[in-house]
This record gives structure tokens, sequence and C-alpha cells, in this order.
């Protein structure tokens, strides 16, 4: 066994990678910061993609292409979770899996906005209306696999017995209740005004920023997290639970 | 007695604890908000609710988290049978409050008041919905220490967690006690 | 007094608090003053809370300090939003 670390670092940095396409394509190129509003009329929706088709079709792909990036960002929290849960490692599974699941609405949120751009002006208004509609409500109501990956994370991390844990507590309890606040997005399509609405004071602008802050916030942590594993390892004072075999370790009791 | 001392620091939780009053703060400036713009139709919508109940609702509230801070002070003497009494007591107790907000939701909803209604019942419903759901959190971790509480050690670990169990069941009360006024005594009329 | 009798009393003070606040709002109508002193009530009410149920006397006084200021807005924003609102 070589290094148990290796492309944990490259894991780690297609977070900001995520962030940075994700917000420059779908968000800015794609003019969804913030959503265009619930209000606008169907003609409005129409006419804003036959004028921005190309932009849009750029950002759309754009966002697509490095939506994996995020997958890749929650392969390198569960690789770190790792060294903290032995035996089956659920946690760490369901950190994967929602940080994978994420994806799909990553990408379906993109498609269904590219589908308006691709032929805008013989789609009827009524249909760019419903794509621009489906698109929103598929990223933020499919919010429940990445609260699942928050919360998985956040309760891992809390266990670290180190005097200094890897990820400080203050971080996994932001996880947990940033993934449990999310719920408010259930509202979301009950209003087409106000604060809970998709481009509303609470469901876009806090939601999404509390989300931002916590990959960058996490991201950090990261790093500092995989040089103090690597000294521990160099030091022979790692100790991976359980699962050591993997590790070319003796497994611990 | 051990809570008198002062402590070097305080269990982690309080970190979410201080992000969800935060959070809650700004519920709370937002609904004011939005009350200052349509005053005549908030008191009015706020009198259509039930004042006697966001009593109950409230004294419920209060009466479940001095139970829980006794068994967190019988626990920390030792007392193992009064600490899942206590636990015990303070969720049958709390568990009134979701009766209460049965019987307003439905009795609202029965009378054809949703979310949808006006922006005063989207604010009441949404904010004592999220609270709500904190509060079936906080039964879910009252359960789950009561059952910890058979067998384990009333030390270290366990006891980090009965106080931050706790805690968090004081925040769910401390939340209402800024949105009963808030929600239900503005709008009252002599 | 014992602990466990200071959390009783403060139990006490804390329903009493609850029942004159809402009888307040209820036989005066909640006018300016009205809403002042409910809210006092709930301030006061929120510090035996945090204070003595969620022990932050015996914590490092940072945390006591974003309560109290927590709770102190909170309340103020309140006060001063229904009195601006009644124009």
């Amino acid at each position: 066994m070589n290094n148990p670390f290796q492309y944990w670092r490259l894991c780690f940095a297609a977070g900001p990678v995520f962030l940075l396409s994700y917000f420059g394509f779908w968000g800015i190129l794609g003019f969804n910061v913030p959503p265009l509003a619930p209000s606008l009329t169907a003609a409005e929706m129409a006419s804003h993609f036959q004028e921005h088709a190309n932009q849009m079709r750029l950002g759309m792909v754009g966002a697509m292409t490095f939506a994996p990036t995020y997958m890749m960002w929650g392969l390198g929290i569960t690789k770190v979770m790792e060294t903290l849960e032995g035996g089956n490692r659920v946690l760490s599974k369901l950190q994967l899996w929602g940080a994978g699941l994420t994806v799909i609405p990553i990408y379906m949120c993109c498609v269904f906005i590219l589908a308006g751009t691709y032929r805008p002006d013989t789609l009827d208004p009524g249909s760019i209306q419903l794509l621009y509609d489906m698109s929103w409500l598929t990223i933020s109501i499919c919010y429940s696999v990445t609260t699942m990956q928050m919360i998985a994370m956040g309760a891992i991390f809390l266990s670290d017995r180190r005097k200094t844990p890897l990820i400080p507590k203050w971080l996994c309890w932001y996880s947990i209740w940033g993934g449990f606040m999310f719920i408010a997005e259930d509202i979301m399509p009950f209003f087409k005004h106000g604060v809970f609405a998709r481009n509303g004071l609470l469901n876009f602008w806090v939601e999404y920023s509390i989300y931002f802050f916590y990959m960058l916030f996490v991201t950090y942590y990261l790093f500092k997290a995989i040089a103090r594993l690597e000294q521990e390892y160099k030091a022979g004072t790692l100790v991976f639970p359980g699962n050591g075999i993997a590790y070319g370790l003796k497994a611990n009791a | 007695m051990p809570e008198q001392q002062p402590r070097g620091e305080v269990p982690s939780i309080w970190a979410f604890i201080t992000a969800d009053v935060l959070a809650f703060a700004l519920f709370f400036v937002l609904f004011m908000a939005e009350r200052g713009r349509q005053v005549a139709l908030f008191d009015q919508s706020s009198l259509q609710l039930d004042a006697n109940l966001g009593l109950l609702n409230t004294l419920i509230l209060i009466t479940s988290s001095w139970l829980v801070a006794l068994g967190v002070e019988a626990a920390r003497h030792g007392k193992r049978l009064a600490l899942r009494r206590w636990l015990l007591l303070a969720m049958l107790v709390g568990a009134g409050f979701a009766v209460t907000k049965f019987i307003e939701y439905s009795a609202k909803i029965g009378h054809g008041i949703t979310m949808l209604s006006n922006d005063f019942f989207m604010f009441y419903f949404a904010l004592t919905g999220i609270h709500f759901l904190h509060f079936l959190v906080g039964i879910g971790v009252l359960l789950m220490l009561w059952m910890q509480a058979r067998d384990r050690e009333l030390s270290g670990t366990f006891m980090v967690w009965l106080e931050s169990g706790g805690i968090y069941w004081h925040m769910v009360d401390l939340l209402w006690i800024v949105l009963f006024p808030m929600l239900y005594l503005l709008g009252r009329s002599a | 007094m014992n602990a466990s009798r200071k959390l009783t009393v403060i139990w006490l003070v804390l329903v009493c608090a609850t029942i004159a606040g809402w009888a307040l709002a209820e036989n005066h109508g909640a006018g300016r003053w009205t809403v002042v002193c409910v809210m006092l009530f709930a301030l006061f009410k929120a510090r035996l809370v945090f204070l003595h149920f969620m022990e932050l006397t015996v914590a490092p006084f940072a945390w006591r300090l974003i309560f109290e200021a927590w709770i102190a807005a909170c309340v103020a924003m309140i006060v001063a939003m229904q009195w601006i609102g009644r124009g």
C-alpha cells in the first residue's frame, strides 16, 4: 500500500471547482442568481429565452460539464470520514451517495433550461415557462439527498475524539443545521411571491448562501485535515478503525 | 455543586443553537416588516388565532423544559431512575404541544384558513411549522436519551449528550417564548 | 437553595410571567404600551431560560453576551416595528 491519501486532495479541490463552475455558468451566464421571478408571464419568459439563448446555452452546458466535480468533492469527504468510521461505514456511504445523487438535480436543472433555449423562437411560451419552472423545482426540492449528505458528515465528524478534531465541532453542527434548514424549500412550490418563493429572501438568498459557505468552510478544513492525517500516518499514530485492512494496516480492535 | 462553577467551554451544540436562533431572528424581522405593510390585515388575522391555546402551548413547553432541567440535575447526582422519570414526564407533557398544535391547525384548515390564505397565515403556518419540526426532532432526542439512560454510564460522553439534548429542548421553548406574543398577542383588542 | 428547588422556582416565575403577559394583552388590548410590557415579559422569560435552564450563567461570557444581545435585539425590533406600524 503506497499512499492511502492518494487523490484525496484532487477530490477536495473539486469542491471549489464545482462552486466556481456552477455559480459562473449556471448562476451568472444562466441568469439564475437570483432566479427569474415566478410572477413573469409566459410571454416575458419566452422573450428572455429568445434574447439570451446563446448565453444561456453556454451557461447550461458549462455547468453540466463540471457537475461530476460535486461528487468528487463528496468522495473526498467520505475518505476523511472513513478514518473515523469503522465497521460497515453506513454514514460514510450515505454521505457519498448523498453527494453523488445531488449530481442528478444539478444535471436536470440545467437540461430543462437548455431544452428551452434549443428552439426558443418556435417553442410556445407556456412550454418555456414550464421548463424554467421545472428547473427550479428540481434544484430546490431535491435538497433532501444533500441534506442526507450534510447530516451524515456532521454526525461522523462529531465523533472525532482528538483534542482538536479534524473538522471543528461548530462546522459539524453548521452542516447538520444547514441540512435541516433546507426543509423550508418544501413550501417553495406553494408561493409565487414573498420570502418563500423560488427567488425569495429565504428560499433563495439565505438557503443558497448557507450552502455556499458550507462548501467553502468544509473544503478549507478538509485540506487542513489531510495534512494532519498524513503526519499521524507517518508518525504511526493514525488508527484506521475497523476496516483498516483496506489500507494495508492491521485492523483495529 | 458542579454546575455552579464557571466552565471553560460550552457543549458544541451551542453552535447549532446560535445558528438557529439567528435564523429565527431573521424570520421575526421578516414577519414584523410584512406586518408593518399590512397592519390591519395582520391584526385581524391574528385575532382569529386562539390565544388560549397559544398560552397553553407556552405553558406546556415551559413545563417540559423544567422537567428536562430537573432530569439533568438528577443525572449529575447519579440518580438514574429520577433522570428517566423526569425525561418521560417531559416527553408526556411535551406531547401535549403536538395535541394542541393539531387542534389549532385542524381548526384553521377546517375553516378554510391555510398558509395560502394571506401573508399573516403564510408566516403563521411557516414559522409555527418550522418550530414544530424542531419540536419533533426534540421529542426524538428526548426519547433516545430516555432509552440510553437505562444502561449508559451517567458520566463522560453520555452526560455531554444529555446536557446538549437538554439545551436543544430549551431552545425549542425559547423560540416559542418569542413566537407566542409576536403571532398571537400583537393584534389583541381590549 | 438546592439546584432543583431553584429550577422549580424559575419554572413558577416563568408560568406567572406567561399568564401575566397573556392576561395583559387580552384585557387591555395590544396598545403600544401593552405591547412593550408583553414583550418585556418575553425578554424576562427568555433570559430565565437561557441563563438558568441553558446555564449560560456558568458559560464563558461571550456566549452569554450573544444571547443577551439576541433577545434584546428581537424584543426591541418587535416593539419598535409595532410602534411604527401604528402610524
